[in-house]
């Protein structure tokens, strides 16, 4: 519509200038990708001998099976699904549960409350109580030291508190009157009309959990119960970056390298799951995203 | 706080020297039939597994040695990548297992909490041990003491073999008629070589004579300064390896080889796994790696070129005509016995060791069961399937307890016959050489505090000029300033007065 308003050279210049660079930045952003999805289904030989793959001569799934049939990795796999699913439930219930009481003008305590999330936000313990707390709680080498510990943040709490204040308080009044408890005001009226943020939370969370990787190292020792972070630093970094001494690096080096084909099907098995998330949840995402934003 | 700890210990010191004399009043002297008839003892250990898989209390190997040491086994596998937070906070929470690895005895926490007496000083005990005590391994327990004591068992890692070190393609050199080369001009001309006379055969320049990147290519410090690690003894003083003059002669070396195109062009950048990557392909001539390399990624560069043969050279000279060629001591990581453990069961720890340090449960750890496992062929245990199913060979039990042998930093697992027996012969002659590691196992607070930032200044203005960005003289420059740093100089004093007390208490 623009091409044709503006017909001088100059601005027909610009645009081709403009839809060029464009063009070359999504590129610069697609391209790592297509790189990556097309090594994983290279031949691992291939790899060696030729210098960049574009599009491979032998195409093998080598890759794929190796990793699917190894135990750690369906596990880990599996521990990173369960931690995103019933984590995010049960993060979400508990951060719309929390942040839907303290935006309540009725509640008692509610200043005080606020006043403890605060807390929360200007003094964090650090790591060493934290691992005292979790292994006092016998949670070592269990899933729910991965869940319990990060199912809210202060920061989620005062975003969502801030959605249910722009939910009129009348609306709770008439739901009052019409018969509602307190319970079923929550389910029937506030859930149904905070679903946007409720999703855009639910993403937030997911993807946080999804990536659990320090708690994973700091908690969990059993290699099945690896979430999928853990399994995949442990696969991909280089060795030789880790260690100090020079012995430390020998003894770094002699182990194993996996090939990097293997390392590109990792990576592409770790991404797509929450990749795939995202589109379903794009249309929820614009107006969840908007918490907080409008000021009335 | 320590005081309250240090009560705390007192009494538990109490309550285990009450039930030590209770179990010895009770034992009535016949310890063999007692210890036959009792429970297994319940053993919580925690270490690093290179493995990709980690066993666990169903594999077959964990099983036989609970069964032969008439122990309870509870391991925590570490992995090599993450360990270095984990243990830490580990170490700081207190939350130690009955049996604790460290990769370091230079680890500050550990060092504080070893001058508090919170692990057990194994000294008086260890006679008890023949397998432990043994006298090829008298230097590893020597060269591991803490003012003066045994505080660790040290985990054992041959001295030679080990380390980051040239690697070449002898059929390359052989085809151009080359001589391994032994001084660092010899390995620039072979190196060279590579690069201009075509010794694929495919008649492009496509070689890399050497797949490098700046940490692969510490051996030429060594080399010219005609020692290991980053200090250097002169007139009874340790000084940093830095700021020799060696090692400006060995920077505008390595320039010399960048800049004659020896090189990957990304050098600078290059990560280590990508140099792997570019010899495993067939195409470069070389990298540093450790002797069972020749095999680990020797075999895959025989699936791209099926002639390939990829060779340690044993050392390198400098014109001083000293010798260099990596070694390190005799072990690598420790673990340690905290004071909670009572000493009926210190024993008993000390007895399971004692058992994976002999020569049974020591193959018992990296070869298995025989005729399950492994097969013996002209005195060379060749692995069966089955080793593989129960994850030995690649870590897992043999992380806890390392073979005590060459073969744990020259063997790999299915290399052929002439590999191995060119690399005994390269190790033994190898071992002739001892190039001196004054700063080995020192500890100084004020290493731990300044060194490391010095050093990565240095590395990077080193890489800098390598590859051009930066010059010579801006690198004399830096040295300069080094040599008259207050806190450069803090750290040497600290090295020596730790050198002269490592000295004085052998």
């Amino acid at each position: 519509m623009i091409m044709q308003l503006n017909t001088s050279w100059k601005d027909r210049l610009f645009n081709v200038a403009n839809l060029g660079l464009l063009i070359l930045l999504s590129l610069a952003m697609v391209f790592p990708i297509y790189y990556t999805i097309v090594l994983s289904f290279t031949d691992s030989t291939e790899y060696y001998t030729r210098d960049l793959i574009l599009w491979p001569h032998h195409w093998s799934l080598d890759a794929y099976k190796y990793l699917l049939g190894t135990g750690s990795f369906v596990n880990s796999l599996s521990v990173s699904v369960f931690l995103a699913t019933v984590g995010t439930a049960l993060s979400l219930l508990v951060t719309g549960g929390l942040s839907y009481a303290i935006s309540c003008r009725r509640l008692r305590f509610r200043k005080s409350m606020m006043f403890m999330i605060l807390l929360t936000f200007l003094f964090t313990p650090g790591l060493v109580p934290l691992y005292m707390v979790v292994r006092n709680l016998g949670l070592i080498d269990s899933i729910w030291s991965l869940i319990l510990p990060s199912l809210t943040s202060g920061w989620y709490v005062l975003l969502m508190k801030g959605f249910f204040d722009s939910i009129p308080d009348s609306l709770d009044e008439a739901a009052r009157i019409d018969g509602c408890t307190e319970i079923s005001v929550f389910w029937r009226i506030i859930i149904p009309l905070s679903l946007p943020a409720i999703v855009a939370f639910g993403l937030f969370f997911a993807v946080g959990y999804w990536n659990t990787y320090f708690s994973g190292i700091m908690f969990i020792n059993q290699q099945s119960k690896w979430p999928l972070q853990v399994l995949l630093q442990n696969m991909l970094v280089d060795p030789t970056t880790m260690g100090g001494g020079t012995q430390s690096v020998s003894m770094q080096m002699n182990r194993q390298l996996p090939t990097e084909t293997l390392k590109m099907a990792a990576v592409v098995i770790a991404t797509i799951p929450i990749m795939l998330v995202y589109p379903f949840l794009q249309k929820h995402f614009a107006t969840g995203a908007m918490v907080g934003s409008v000021k009335e | 706080m320590i005081q309250t700890k240090k009560s705390m210990l007192m009494k538990s010191m109490l309550v285990v020297l009450g039930a030590s004399v209770l179990l010895t009043a009770c034992g009535g002297g016949s310890k063999g039939a007692a210890s036959d008839s009792s429970e297994p003892t319940k053993i919580q250990m925690q270490t690093l597994n290179y493995a990709t898989e980690f066993i666990d209390n169903t594999n077959v190997i964990w099983k036989e040695f609970e069964k032969r040491t008439n122990t309870k086994l509870d391991i925590t596998w570490l992995s090599p990548s993450t360990s270095d937070e984990k243990i830490n906070v580990m170490l700081a929470s207190g939350d130690l297992p009955e049996v604790t690895f460290v990769e370091t005895l230079l680890n500050p926490q550990l060092q504080k909490m070893i001058e508090q007496g919170v692990f057990w000083d194994l000294t008086p005990y260890l006679k008890d041990y023949p397998n432990l005590t043994a006298p090829n391994l008298a230097e590893m327990w020597s060269v591991s003491k803490v003012n003066g004591k045994n505080y660790v068992i040290p985990r054992y890692y041959p001295s030679y073999g080990g380390g980051a070190f040239p690697i070449l393609r002898k059929d390359w050199m052989d085809k151009l008629g080359l001589q391994t080369p032994t001084t660092m001009d010899q390995l620039f001309d072979v190196l060279k070589a590579f690069k201009e006379k075509d010794p694929n055969g495919n008649g492009q320049a496509d070689e890399i004579p050497y797949a490098a990147n700046p940490d692969t290519m510490g051996f030429v410090y060594g080399v010219f300064n005609g020692t290991q690690g980053q200090w250097k003894l002169k007139d009874d003083k340790l000084v940093p390896v830095i700021t020799q003059d060696e090692s400006r002669d060995a920077v505008l070396w390595i320039k010399k080889a960048y800049d004659a195109g020896l090189f990957p062009k990304d050098f600078a950048i290059m990560k280590y796994s990508q140099t792997v990557d570019l010899i495993r392909g067939g195409s470069a001539g070389g990298t540093s790696q450790s002797m069972n390399h020749a095999w680990v990624t020797g075999e895959k560069i025989r699936e791209v070129v099926p002639t390939a043969d990829y060779m340690p050279i044993t050392y390198l000279e400098n014109a001083q005509g000293e010798k260099y060629t990596p070694s390190g001591a005799p072990y690598y990581g420790v673990y340690l016995i905290p004071k909670k453990v009572p000493e009926a069961k210190v024993k008993k720890i000390l007895e399971f060791f004692d058992y994976a340090y002999g020569k049974e449960g020591n193959e018992l750890a990296t070869y298995g069961l025989e005729g399950v496992h492994y097969k013996v062929e002209n005195g060379r245990k060749i692995p069966t399937p089955q080793s593989e199913k129960d994850h030995l060979g690649d870590g897992n039990m043999n992380n806890l307890i390392h073979l005590i042998s060459d073969d744990m930093a020259i063997g790999a697992v299915g290399m052929p016959d002439d590999v191995y027996n060119r690399n005994v012969d390269i190790v033994n002659e190898r071992k002739k050489i001892k190039t001196p590691e004054p700063g080995r196992e020192l500890y100084s607070e004020a290493y731990n505090k300044y060194y490391p930032e010095i050093q990565k200044k240095v590395s990077d203005m080193r890489t800098k000029v390598i590859i051009g960005k930066d010059t010579i003289e801006n690198y004399d420059k830096l040295i300069e300033q080094l040599r008259n740093d207050p806190n450069l100089q803090k750290v040497a004093d600290e090295m020596t007065e730790a050198y002269h007390k490592k000295m004085s208490s052998k």
